[in-house]
C-alpha cells in the first residue's frame, strides 16, 4: 500500500508557527517574525497518514466539496474563509490529549466542531472571520462560554482540560 | 446585526395567514437529514440548529395540527430532488411545552415558539431564543435544547390516521384569519374602529 506525504504550509503572519504531530507525540513551534512561508514536507509513512489530524483535515475537505452550494432553501454554504479558519485551528489542537471533534456544517454557514463525551459537551465553530466562538460544559464544573476568540490562539485550555481523557 | 426577529407568543408574526397562535400542548415537526444532521453514531448533531435560526431567523418547524403526512413528504421529495445524496428524511416530534420550558437554574423561559404561517402553510412556526444572545451564550441554549429533544423517527410514524385532516384544518383556519383580518383592514380603512 503505497501512502501521500503530507505537505504542511504555514500562514505567513507575525507571531509564531506551529506544526502539530500529534500521533507522534511531536510538535514543532517557530516564535518568529518571519515574513517568509514555511514548507515542510513529511514523508508518508502509515502511522502519520492515519493521524487524528489528518482525519479532520480530510473530513473539512469533504464537507467543502460537499457544501459548496446551498443545499436547502434560505441555506448557506460555509465562505473558504470558515474553512481555512477550522484548518488553522486543527493545528492547535492537541490531539495527543483529545478526541477527534466531529465536524458538521451547519445551514447558516457554520462549520462546527462538536466534541461530545459522557460528561462533557463542548460547541465551537467558525464563521470566516478569523474568530471563533464556543461553549463548553462539563459534570461538576461552571460553563466556560468564548467569543470572538481569535482562531491563532487556538484551543482554550478549559476545552482542553474539560476534553481531556487525563 | 440582522433585525430583530418577532419573538413574542402572545401575538402572530403572520396576521393574514395564522390559524392561532401555538399552544403549548401542541407537537411541532422539525426534519431531520440523514447524514447531514447526524453524527455518525446517529445522535443529533449540535449543527441540525443553525445559531442564525435560533438567534434572529426563527428554527423553522410545523405544527402537526395543521399539516399532514402527504404535505410533509412532498416537501422532502423536493429537497431529495436538489440534494439527492440525502439518504434519509426523519422528523423530530417536539413537544411545545418542553421547548418553553424555564431553565431550571434561572426559571427564565430560554425558547419560545411562535406563530410564523406562510401563505398556504398556515403550519409554519418559529423556534427562538427568548432574548437576544451573543454566539456564545447561544451555543449554551442549543446544547441545553437538544439535550432536552426527544429522538426523531422515521416520518410515517410522527402521523396517526386522526392527523390526516391537518392540512385542510390548517387552510381552513388560514382563510378564516384572511377574511379577518381583510375585513378588519377595510374597517381601519374606512374609520369604522376595531
Amino acid at each position: 500500500m503505497s501512502y501521500t506525504d503530507i505537505h504542511f504550509l504555514n500562514t505567513v503572519t507575525p507571531g509564531f508557527v506551529r506544526f502539530d504531530a500529534s500521533p507522534a507525540g511531536g510538535r514543532l513551534i517557530f516564535s518568529d517574525q518571519t515574513p517568509y512561508a514555511i514548507y515542510v514536507s513529511v514523508p508518508a509513512n502509515q502511522a502519520f497518514a492515519g493521524s487524528p489530524a489528518k482525519e479532520l483535515f480530510d473530513r473539512l475537505t469533504e464537507l467543502k466539496s460537499k457544501y459548496s452550494t446551498a443545499w436547502l432553501p434560505y441555506s448557506r454554504p460555509p465562505n473558504e474563509g470558515a474553512f481555512q479558519n477550522a484548518r488553522d485551528f486543527v493545528l492547535t489542537l492537541p490531539l495527543n490529549r483529545i478526541a477527534k471533534p466531529a465536524i458538521h456544517v451547519a445551514s447558516d454557514g457554520e462549520v462546527n466542531f462538536q466534541w461530545s463525551g459522557p460528561d462533557f459537551q463542548i460547541d465551537l465553530g467558525f464563521y470566516g472571520n478569523g474568530k471563533f466562538s464556543f461553549y463548553a460544559t462539563k459534570t461538576g464544573c461552571a460553563p466556560v462560554i468564548g467569543d470572538e476568540v481569535p482562531v491563532k490562539q487556538g484551543i482554550p485550555q478549559p476545552l482542553v482540560d474539560f476534553a481531556s481523557a487525563v | 446585526m440582522p433585525p430583530e426577529p418577532h419573538r413574542d407568543e402572545h401575538t402572530s408574526a403572520s396576521r393574514w395567514f395564522s390559524p392561532g397562535l401555538v399552544q403549548s400542548d401542541e407537537i411541532v415537526l422539525r426534519t431531520v437529514l440523514d447524514p447531514d444532521h447526524l453524527e455518525p453514531n446517529g445522535n443529533l448533531a449540535a449543527a441540525a440548529i443553525s445559531l442564525e435560526d435560533i438567534r434572529f431567523r426563527g428554527w423553522s418547524v410545523d405544527r402537526k395540527r395543521f399539516t399532514c403526512l402527504w404535505r410533509v413528504r412532498f416537501f422532502h421529495s423536493g429537497w431529495k430532488k436538489r440534494r439527492p445524496n440525502i439518504r434519509r428524511f426523519y422528523v423530530l416530534p417536539l413537544p411545545v411545552g418542553v421547548i418553553r420550558q424555564p431553565d431550571p437554574a434561572t426559571g427564565q423561559q430560554q425558547f419560545v415558539v411562535t406563530d410564523a404561517a406562510k401563505w398556504l402553510n398556515p403550519a409554519h412556526a418559529h423556534v427562538l431564543l427568548s432574548a437576544s444572545q451573543g454566539e456564545g451564550a447561544a451555543r449554551g441554549y442549543r446544547t441545553k435544547l437538544l439535550q432536552r429533544l426527544p429522538p426523531y423517527v422515521d416520518v410515517a410514524t410522527a402521523f396517526t390516521p386522526v392527523d390526516k385532516h391537518g392540512c385542510v384544518r390548517g387552510m381552513l383556519k388560514q382563510f378564516g384569519a384572511i377574511v379577518v383580518a381583510a375585513a378588519d383592514y377595510v374597517r381601519r380603512r374606512l374609520g369604522l374602529g376595531t
